[in-house]
Order: structure tokens, then C-alpha cells, then sequence
């Protein structure tokens, strides 16, 4: 299709003004975590420019920072890899269930299938602070309050019902024709899921597993109440607590937050052609 | 006996939803006729007490009506911007591919980090005020009593507008070319053609598109909680917070749990026909 000029003006305004509305506030917090503190503090804070570049708040996060020592740790170290064990567990857990009920529901003839699929995605779109203070009474009670496993627990909230979601719809577009011809084989149902059925889905299995893990990576809300020692403290919960008193220190919290946006950010270019697809079988969180 | 089998495939995934939502919703409701707990323990039992509280309270209502104007504003937003970058990038050029990318970003990014990122930007000395400044216009209290509801809300669409996008593009491709064609014979101008092609063709997406994000909107915690903890005053007090501050700032925990089931009825309706929609 051929543009008018007036309609390829406004075309490249929209371009600019995406790109803007993206970018700039991004380009502010990578440019400010190169900042040292004199160029963020008394009122510089706004500056896109940068006359001093420094790797200093890295190296004081990575390292060491003793003002912030007494209440989140040495550095964000302990945080970063708390949070890789949880979003990893609650990521292996999901893969291990979501694909076995993914694939039952999508190709086995049971009954209640219907409402074991409205059940799975009830729990996908339930409004998480609803379960906050339900879980915290029940962990409590559990005796699973104050620990990674109980993070770990909270967090299967977002991992399972999700990847099973998606999962099937994935397992839906496969042909049931080659589930078949391997049944008429003699293959058993768990043989079809592992041989057949998984390794036409890999792209599916990848996307999910992103999911699952980035989700878990940057779930704040149940980690704010379910954790209040500093050893088990995840990256979300110490990022939000860099600052003293009222008083943020800018350079290191956009260096934390670099760190922390990172791994989701650049994942999910890779995945970016499967999203849309499972957008469309309703299993894309906004 | 076969047939029985296949159940084990989904009993695993029943059994940690069951644990993770249900049995905590059940326990919740429960508790929710409790007066205090203690170590995870309902005790003083005092009936539909918290209840009748809530439901007296003035405080209590204009909260579910703040967050229905906080999620109303948000939907219109996003849909309008994420139809607009969608209607923009659904055509053929180079970089395409790249643009979609950029695009969607913020939809990846952690909330956490959108949240300690804008409030940087609508810091007093920040970005937007030394935008503004540039501009020769004058600067703005981002977090005052009047403008903190803008400003949550400006937060949430910059996080929550690619999702829009990717469903309206999704959609978009979906509509057959033929149709545009047909109308162009038919001498449809290209505002005509939008109304009777486009949007039609678009509303099944728009539909799911809407439902989901009234769900995660109406619920939203985490960008409000970093950045004005529902302030100044209530002026971004939504429902979550509302909870989350009665259960740990006022550390009436049974109270807040009670907050939290009587908004149920509304994420039930609005997940019912979610899921009708999506079951399909």
C-alpha cells in the first residue's frame, strides 16, 4: 500500500512518539545507574545527560554498601539468588504438572474436562490480592511463613495454573491424527505426551517456561508478606527497600533495578513471535 | 479402568490449585467471622460483625468507587493507545519487526521496576519536570492531592498498553483482506471501511482483551503501593491497598480479609464470563 505524504508524516510521527514514550524513560534509568551521587542529588536528578560516568553503584550493590548493611544484607547478592531458587522451583514444578494436565485436557476424553479446564483458569486470572492476607493465615498456620519454600508455595499461584493453560492451548493444535497412529501402536499415553506430543510443542514449552520464571522473578506482592528476615529477602523486596529513611539513593536503586529488568526484558525477545500466540488462546498476562 | 487412569494426569495441578487458591479462599472465609487471629488461628468469634462494619462504612465505598474510576480510566487509556499503535504498526515496512519489539517492552519489564522507575520520573526534580521546564510550561507536584490519581494512572497504561497492542494486532491480522478490498470497490472511505471492518472484526479480541484487564487493573497493588501507598490523604486508595493497609498498617487482618470477600462477587461475575469466553 502506497502512503500519501500527509498520511507518511503522520505515519513516522507515530514511530517517534512509541519510541519516545518507551525508550526515554528506560534511556533515564540505565543513564542514572551510571551516575555518580553528585549528579542526582541537589535537584540534577532529571538530567538525561552525563558528565561523569562511573560504575560505582554497581560495584556497591554487588559488593558492598555498609549504610544499608544493618537491614537488607552485605549486598543485593543473598536477593538475586534467592530469587533465581524460588522462580526456578516454582518454574520445574509447573513444567513437570502443567504439561500432564495440559495434554489430558486438550487430547484425553474425560470426564468433567470442561470444568477442569474453567477450574485451571479460574486460578490463572484471580486477583491476587484477594489471596494475600488468605495465604498468609493459612501458611502461617502451615507453619511455611518467613521461608523461601513458602515464597517458593505462593508462587506455584503463578507458575501452574498458567503454564497448564497455555500448554493446552498449545497441545489443542496438534494433530490428534499422530496421537492415534502412535496409540494404535501400542505406545502408552504418557509415550505419546513424551515422544510426540512434547517435542512438536518445544517453542510452547519454551514460552512457558519464560513465563512462568519472569512472573515468579518479579512477583512482589506475596514475597512482602509472606517474608520479614533479611537472609530470605528476594530481589523485588530488596530493590523497593533501598533508600534511607525517606531518602532514595537514585544511582543504586536504577542500578538494582538494571539488574532486575534485565533477565525478563531480554528473555522475552526471544519468545516475542510465540507471545501473540498465546495471547490468542487467552494465557497472556497485562 | 483406562479411563480412570487418566485422571492422574490432572490431579497434580488440581491438588496445588486446590492448595494455593481454593483451600485459602475457603480458610479466609472462614476466618473472616473471626475477630483477631493468632498464629494463623481465627479466634473471637463474633459472626457477621466485620461484615456490618464494612458495610457501614463510608470509607468502604468510596474506596470500590475510586478503584472503579481508576480502572475505568486505565481500560479507555490502554485501549486507546494500544489501538492506535496497533492500527500503526499493522502494515509492511522496513524495521517492522524491530518497532513490535520496542513496543512491547514495558509489558515485560517487572511492575516493581516500572513502578521505582516512574516514581523517579515524576520526582519534583525528575525527568517530567525538567521536560516541562525545557518546554518553557510550568512544573507539576506529580504526587499532590489533585494530580496522584493521574499519575497511578499514567503508570499503569505505560506498563499495561502493549498488551492491548499485541491483542489488537493479533486481531487485525485476523481480519481477511477481501473484506478491505470489497469495501474500497464499493467506494467505503478509509474512516467507513474502519468502522464497518475494522472494528467489528476486532471485537471478539477486544472483548477478551477488556475482561482480563478490568480483572488485573481493578486489583493492581503493586505500582500505587510503591509510589503513593495510596496517597496523599485516600486520593489513590484503591481496593488493595485499602486491604493491604487494614491488615498491616491498622493490623486488623480479619477486618481486611473481609474487605477482600466482600469485592469477591464482582471478580467472580467478571472471571465467569472470562472463562465462558475463553472455554469456548
Amino acid at each position: 500500500m502506497r502512503m500519501r505524504r500527509s498520511q507518511r508524516i503522520t505515519f513516522i510521527l507515530g514511530l517517534i512518539l512509541i519510541l519516545g514514550l518507551v525508550l526515554v524513560p528506560m534511556y533515564w534509568v540505565v543513564i542514572t545507574s551510571f551516575k555518580p551521587a553528585s549528579e542526582t542529588e541537589g535537584g540534577k536528578l532529571g538530567n538525561l545527560g552525563i558528565s561523569s560516568f562511573t560504575l560505582d553503584n554497581y560495584k556497591k550493590i554487588l559488593l558492598r554498601n555498609p549504610l544499608w548493611e544493618a537491614y537488607v544484607g552485605k549486598n543485593i547478592l543473598t536477593s538475586l539468588k534467592n530469587s533465581f531458587v524460588v522462580a526456578l522451583c516454582a518454574t520445574a514444578v509447573a513444567l513437570i504438572v502443567g504439561p500432564l494436565a495440559g495434554y489430558a485436557l486438550a487430547m484425553l476424553s474425560i470426564k468433567g474436562k470442561g470444568l477442569i479446564s474453567s477450574y485451571v483458569l479460574f486460578a490463572y486470572v484471580f486477583p491476587p490480592f484477594i489471596l494475600m492476607i488468605p495465604l498468609l493465615i493459612s501458611l502461617t498456620k502451615l507453619g511455611l511463613v518467613n521461608s523461601l519454600v513458602g515464597v517458593g508455595f505462593a508462587h506455584l499461584i503463578i507458575s501452574v495454573p498458567f503454564t497448564t493453560w497455555m500448554l493446552r492451548g498449545y497441545f489443542l493444535g496438534v494433530p490428534k491424527d499422530l496421537q492415534d497412529a502412535a496409540l494404535i501402536d501400542g505406545c502408552s499415553k504418557v509415550a505419546v505426551l513424551v515422544r510426540i506430543v512434547l517435542p512438536v510443542s518445544a517453542p510452547g514449552l519454551v514460552t512457558a517456561a519464560i513465563f512462568a520464571f519472569t512472573q515468579s522473578w518479579s512477583e512482589l506482592l506475596f514475597a512482602l508478606i509472606l517474608v520479614n528476615s533479611k537472609e530470605i529477602y528476594t530481589l523485588p523486596i530488596v530493590t523497593t527497600m533501598l533508600k534511607i529513611g525517606d531518602v532514595y539513593i537514585w544511582g543504586q536503586l536504577m542500578a538494582t533495578a538494571v539488574i532486575a529488568a534485565a533477565p525478563p526484558v531480554i528473555l522475552y525477545m526471544f519468545i516475542q513471535r510465540y507471545i501473540v500466540r498465546g495471547l490468542m488462546a487467552g494465557a497472556v498476562k497485562g | 479402568m483406562r479411563k480412570l487412569f487418566d485422571y492422574w494426569f490432572v490431579i497434580p495441578v488440581i491438588a496445588i490449585i486446590s492448595a494455593t487458591v481454593l483451600f485459602p479462599l475457603g480458610y479466609g472465609f472462614w476466618a473472616s467471622f473471626y475477630k483477631t487471629t493468632l498464629s494463623g488461628e481465627p479466634i473471637n468469634f463474633i459472626g457477621f460483625g466485620n461484615y456490618f462494619r464494612a458495610l457501614s462504612s463510608p470509607r468502604f465505598y468510596q474506596t470500590v468507587f475510586r478503584t472503579f474510576y481508576y480502572t475505568g480510566s486505565c481500560l479507555f487509556a490502554k485501549t486507546l493507545i494500544g489501538l492506535g499503535a496497533a492500527l500503526l504498526l499493522n502494515r509492511e515496512f522496513k524495521g517492522k519487526g524491530f518497532m513490535r519489539g520496542i513496543t512491547i517492552i514495558p509489558w515485560t519489564m517487572p511492575l516493581f521496576v516500572v513502578a521505582i522507575m516512574w516514581y523517579g520520573i515524576f520526582e519534583w526534580r525528575g525527568p517530567a519536570n525538567v521536560a516541562l521546564k525545557s518546554l518553557g510550561l510550568p512544573i507539576v507536584n506529580w504526587f499532590g492531592f489533585e494530580t496522584a490519581m493521574t499519575s497511578v494512572i499514567i503508570i499503569n497504561v505505560w506498563k499495561g498498553f502493549p498488551f492491548y497492542f499485541m491483542g489488537f494486532l493479533a486481531g487485525l491480522q485476523a481480519i481477511p483482506r477481501d473484506l478491505y478490498e470489497a469495501a474500497e470497490i464499493d467506494g467505503a472511505s478509509a474512516w467507513q471501511s474502519f468502522r464497518n471492518v475494522t472494528l467489528p472484526g476486532l471485537r471478539p479480541v477486544l472483548l477478551t482483551v477488556l475482561m482480563l484487564s478490568t480483572i488485573w487493573t481493578f486489583s493492581e497493588f503493586i505500582t500505587i503501593f510503591l509510589t503513593t501507598r495510596g496517597g496523599p490523604g485516600y486520593a489513590t486508595q484503591t481496593m488493595a491497598i485499602l486491604v493491604y493497609e487494614t491488615a498491616f498498617g491498622a493490623f486488623e487482618l480479619n477486618y481486611a480479609l473481609t474487605l477482600s470477600i466482600l469485592i469477591l462477587p464482582f471478580f467472580f461475575v467478571l472471571i465467569y464470563y472470562t472463562v465462558k469466553l475463553l472455554t469456548r
